[in-house]
């Protein structure tokens, strides 16, 4: 493929990304510790990023349930002969 | 031309849930992740801190009067909606839930006013400012709660006609559920500021 081929907005996306990559240590630069190894802040962060990630697993799994919650109920009524979810609810 | 928005006071026959249920939960996910951003905050700056000092002094029986309050708030909701009929809900009830709730405030501000003036203000450390965040916060969440037992039990959601059966306990079970959440908080307030 010759490079005038690929279009101009994914020729920039893709430089972008190389640089990314190339430049990992830079970009992924945590600013609160500035990559110290064994500081008290890069020790704190774990667990800090634990309690976040459980929040959003909890409204996660909320979410997931109510979409288990309609497809058992969308299921139900298959089996009941009424109609499926439908715009109106009715 | 009916003008009535669907699904308000009837839940929707194919999923089961009202427009409440659905914008209380959303909500209350809202508030978890609200919450969540303040403890992970406070887990980060309590481990990383060399020190970690907070003298909340003797206030044992101010805490255990609020969280009796709150509890009892809780029990007031949960006995106006187990005692609903279709149509109503014991405004009595409700009134003594947002009474509690006031109740609540008016001890915490006690208890907030003489940690002040013994010098424990926001800036004296990271421990303090965070205790007044979520104190503070936790006591907007109250207020709130109280003002809307309060408007049911105003509005007397009960008696106005034409409601369907139902529907009333329906709303309490909406302040019920987001009175939990309150609740929770302050189990959560308890464990990182007065016992730890």
């Amino acid at each position: 493929m010759r490079r005038s081929d690929l279009p101009r907005n994914i020729r920039k996306l893709l430089l972008i990304g190389a640089a990314i990559v190339a430049l990992t240590s830079f970009s992924m630069a945590c600013p609160v510790c500035f990559g110290a190894k064994d500081s008290a802040v890069s020790e704190a962060i774990v667990p800090a990023i634990g309690v976040l990630m459980g929040c959003t697993g909890i409204v996660a799994a909320g979410i997931g349930g109510f979409a288990a919650r309609l497809a058992f109920r969308n299921k139900q009524r298959k089996i009941d002969g009424s109609s499926p979810l439908s715009s109106q609810g009715r | 031309m009916n003008s009535s928005i669907p699904f308000v006071e009837d839940p929707r026959s194919d999923t089961g849930v009202t427009n409440g249920a659905v914008g209380i939960a959303l909500f209350l996910a809202s508030e978890l992740m609200f919450f969540g951003a303040l403890v992970a905050s406070y887990t980060l700056l309590r481990i990383s801190a060399p020190a970690w000092a907070i003298h909340l002094g003797s206030q044992t029986a101010e805490v255990i009067a609020a969280t009796l309050l709150l509890l009892a708030a809780s029990a007031s909701i949960s006995l106006a909606i187990k005692g609903s009929s279709a149509h109503s809900m014991n405004a009595w009830l409700l009134s003594g839930a947002a009474l509690l709730a006031a109740a609540f405030l008016v001890v915490k501000c006690r208890d907030v006013t003489m940690l002040w003036q013994s010098g424990l203000v926001p800036s004296t450390s990271t421990a303090a400012g965070l205790f007044y965040a979520f104190t503070g916060l936790h006591a907007l969440h109250v207020a709130g709660g109280g003002l809307w037992a309060l408007f049911l039990a105003v509005a007397k959601v009960s008696g106005r006609a034409g409601r369907p059966p139902g529907s009333t306990k329906r709303r309490g079970k909406l302040l019920l559920a987001y009175w939990t959440f309150v609740d929770l908080v302050w189990v959560l307030i308890l464990g990182l500021f007065y016992l730890s």
